[in-house]
């Protein structure tokens, strides 16, 4: 593995519209790991406040039925 | 067992009064043997139960152990959330399992929603009267 003082000269190296494109990747990385939905596309999700997260619900009823399964067996 | 219980709208701004006034119920939560009286917001509005990432913490569950993980709308979008089942009890009735979506927004209110608090308490209000009446499913 590349340590920083490695990569640090070939970042330099990059074209300005290649440092852009690494900038947008290592965001979108940190957001996926973090489970954090974009600001971009907020605006694009179907789910518009908390009165039609039907999807959320749904996750929450399996959750009460593995407990219920887990408590009587 | 109380068949049907009274309460009192909150006033959450006393400049303004009445005009300020929701729901707040009185309720305690108990995760394991960690237990914390705390105050939920009934909101018929809102398809699931909410819990703030502080509260969770309060109660001792450990967000890594938590897998399932749940998609919410609105401001809530922007973090993640995730499946917690805790047993509650309000007032003198039987304690349920209210499964919450807990997520990790410090500043997020306690909702009591459909999934499932209003599946296992039926809840009556009075808006004029600035109350509201509960009782068990």
């Amino acid at each position: 593995m590349l340590t920083t003082t490695q990569f640090v000269p070939m970042l330099r190296e990059l074209s300005p519209s290649d440092k852009l494109l690494l900038l947008n990747f290592l965001a979108a990385e940190l957001l996926r790991e973090y489970g954090i939905v974009p600001l971009s596309i907020q605006d694009d999700l179907p789910s518009q406040g908390l009165h039609d997260s039907f999807e959320a619900a749904a996750v929450l009823a399996q959750a009460l039925k593995e407990k219920q399964e887990l408590t009587h067996g | 067992m109380a068949n049907k219980v009274r309460f009192a709208f909150t006033e959450v701004d006393p400049s303004l009064g009445a005009l300020s006034t929701l729901p707040y119920l009185p309720l305690t939560l108990t995760y394991q043997s960690q237990s914390l009286n705390v105050s939920g917001l009934l909101d018929t509005g809102s398809s699931v139960n909410v819990l703030p990432y502080e509260i969770g913490l309060a109660l001792g569950a450990v967000w890594e152990n938590q897998r399932l993980s749940l998609p919410l709308g609105g401001n809530l979008a922007r973090f993640e959330a995730r499946a917690l089942v805790i047993n509650a009890t309000v007032e003198e009735f039987p304690d349920v399992d209210l499964a919450f979506a807990w997520t990790q927004d410090k500043y997020a209110p306690l909702i009591l929603g459909q999934m499932n608090f209003f599946l296992a308490f039926d809840v009556c209000f009075y808006r004029s009267e600035s109350a509201f009446e509960i009782s068990q499913k």
